[in-house]
């Protein structure tokens, strides 16, 4: 039961995780292309913790916690790089 | 029967993670999609790991999940007013059919205030 629902929810978020490239590559400017990489950092964070309950390894819990938080950092310093064009002060 | 909850709660997160990509994909411009995204996946997320503490049921998992959801909570929307702030910065770059701008006034505003400061400045 449960593993059919896992597959049905790998399947939705490979199409999201598409969705999302696509976005990443077409996007018109930068923001687009920041906005698109977050998306698919959390949709990463998804199939992680899918993969979890399909392997039944718990360990895998701890790597979403740790790839949520880099994610925003990355996400904060990108914003700072656009709104700044310099990182470093 | 807790397994059927989980499937269930699984299912809403993962199919609010792919409302997330289709808006992200068919929305007009940057602040809209970005209203699409940090919702629905902070939601989804929410789903997900929800389902991950229904399914293994153990003291430790939900630990890790409820501050991975807390944490998603936390840092979705600052994340996203930072990128919006510096992206409407750098150039608006609306929709044609937006309809209220708020910041627009209010930058112009404060960039006028702040060029009058530096000719203060530089007349010191």
């Amino acid at each position: 039961m449960i593993q059919a629902a896992v597959q049905i929810g790998l399947g939705m978020l490979g199409l999201s995780l598409a969705l999302c490239f696509i976005r990443l590559v077409k996007g018109p400017t930068t923001a687009d292309r920041v906005v698109a990489a977050d998306t698919l950092a959390t949709n990463i964070l998804g199939v992680i913790a899918l993969f979890a309950i399909q392997s039944g390894e718990e360990l895998f819990i701890i790597a979403v916690l740790a790839l949520a938080i880099l994610s925003f950092v990355g996400t904060v310093v990108y914003a700072k790089f656009l709104e700044r064009e310099n990182i470093i002060e | 029967m807790s397994e059927y909850l989980a499937a269930a709660v699984l299912l809403i997160g993962a199919f609010f993670m792919l409302v997330a990509g289709l808006g992200l994909i068919r929305l007009p411009d940057v602040y809209s999609r970005m209203h699409a995204a940090t919702k629905a996946t902070t939601f989804g997320m929410g789903g997900i790991l929800s389902a991950v503490i229904l399914f293994f049921q153990a003291a430790h998992v939900a630990t890790h999940a409820i501050l991975a959801i807390f944490f998603l909570f936390l840092t979705a929307p600052v994340a996203a007013h930072l990128i919006s702030r510096a992206a409407y910065r750098k150039g608006p770059g609306l929709a044609p059919v937006t309809r209220l701008d708020e910041y627009g006034p209010y930058l112009a505003r404060e960039r006028s205030t702040s060029q009058t400061k530096n000719d203060i400045n530089s007349h010191n």
